[in-house]
């Protein structure tokens, strides 16, 4: 027996000795917890985007309600329509990344599969974060404009009241760049590049 | 005596804690310094073996499998934690089942554990729980070539910690 292999007996002797363990341990309470802590849908939303979830689906039916109360204008109709049908797409869309995200995710892959079925998860995430400003923020503000225009043309005058919303409108999708491309890109990415830092290490001692 | 599914998920799950619950206390003593943290992440690794039972359909051994199940739980619950509590990690503070273990040996040899990076401490982890190279390859992913030499150059770092307590005793 080689020494290397002596030390391994020994310290996996060492190692397993747990005299402070009870021999019998009763798991009926962690059955319990364990049903408690299965993963729902609604808990990978809310590591997800439960705020925009939530948003999205209670400001939904009001603006559908306002786009019936104000539907004898056009510019009300038509600008609580695009809002209702955007935050209505939100909603879904990120309802079906959740259950994409819960579908994709397995447990029982290899530590090197699981880290890159997470890279995976992360790099899906960031693209759709990125996404949010166009497919989202612009029609949502822009519906948020036609129904705005008007009011304030009436106040201030065609030129006045587009200058004005537009300018509104910019503010709040520059917000929404850097709530989504800024803050929550690089939150992500930083995840990421911890998650590839161990991925890398492990290929490290491969080659 | 019933053959309902739910039942006898019971049954598998109880009886996986039962055979691997002192491995999967030490699993978590490996990964992290606090007895609440290990406490939390023995549920974790509970809540998601239950999880994962049903898709369980023998393509690994049982081993490997529950092996994966936990090793990848621990390390992302140990990531999330470490970002939280950096400091709280060098403190070390609760006591649980297994800390202040009676042998001073024991002790070094988890310290020792705890302080490896994260791909070496999997690695030697699931040799001191008797696993062989190719069971630890298929939890790792890790080629048996660098199994090998990392586990060569672990078995000597801890057996020279071991053996400098055992000298200045």
């Amino acid at each position: 027996m080689s020494g290397d292999d002596s030390h391994g007996d020994d310290l996996r002797k060492l190692w397993q000795t747990t005299g402070e363990q009870p021999q019998r341990e009763d798991h009926s309470m962690n059955l319990r917890l364990a049903r408690e802590k299965q993963r729902s849908l609604f808990d990978v939303l809310r590591e997800q985007d439960m705020t925009a979830y939530i948003i999205s689906l209670s400001f939904a039916p009001l603006t559908a309600w306002c786009a019936w109360s104000g539907r004898r204008s056009l510019w009300l109709l038509a600008g609580y329509l695009l809002m209702t049908v955007t935050l209505a797409a939100g909603a879904a869309a990120v309802w079906r990344n959740a259950r994409r995200a819960r579908r994709a995710e397995r447990i029982d892959l290899s530590r090197r599969e699981h880290q890159q079925q997470l890279i995976r998860f992360h790099d899906a995430r960031i693209r759709f974060s990125k996404s949010v400003k166009y497919w989202y923020a612009i029609p949502l503000f822009a519906g948020g404009g036609l129904v705005l225009y008007p009011i304030t043309a009436h106040f201030l005058g065609r030129m006045g009241g587009l200058l004005l919303v537009a300018g509104f409108l910019l503010i709040c999708w520059i917000s929404v760049w850097h709530m989504h491309d800024v803050r929550g890109v690089a939150d992500l990415r930083r995840r990421r590049d911890d998650l590839q830092q161990l991925l890398d290490e492990m290929n490290r001692t491969e080659d | 005596m019933t053959n309902n599914p739910g039942t006898v998920r019971e049954h598998e799950f109880l009886r996986l804690l039962g055979v691997y619950g002192p491995a999967l206390r030490r699993l978590c003593a490996g990964y992290l310094h606090s007895g609440g943290d290990r406490e939390d992440l023995f549920q974790e690794i509970a809540a998601a073996l239950w999880s994962a039972l049903p898709g369980f359909r023998g393509a690994a051994s049982e081993r490997t499998w529950l092996y994966r199940v936990a090793h990848n739980v621990a390390y992302s619950y140990a990531r999330k934690r470490r970002r939280q509590y950096r400091s709280e990690l060098q403190v070390g503070a609760l006591p649980d089942r297994l800390q202040a273990p009676e042998d001073p040996r024991r002790r070094v040899l988890l310290e020792a554990v705890q302080q490896l990076g994260p791909v070496d401490r999997q690695v030697v982890l699931l040799y001191l729980e008797g696993l062989s190279t190719r069971e630890i390859e298929q939890v790792t992913g890790l080629s048996a070539n660098s199994i090998g030499v990392r586990l060569t150059r672990l078995r000597r770092r801890l057996a020279s910690l071991i053996a400098g307590k055992e000298v200045n005793e």
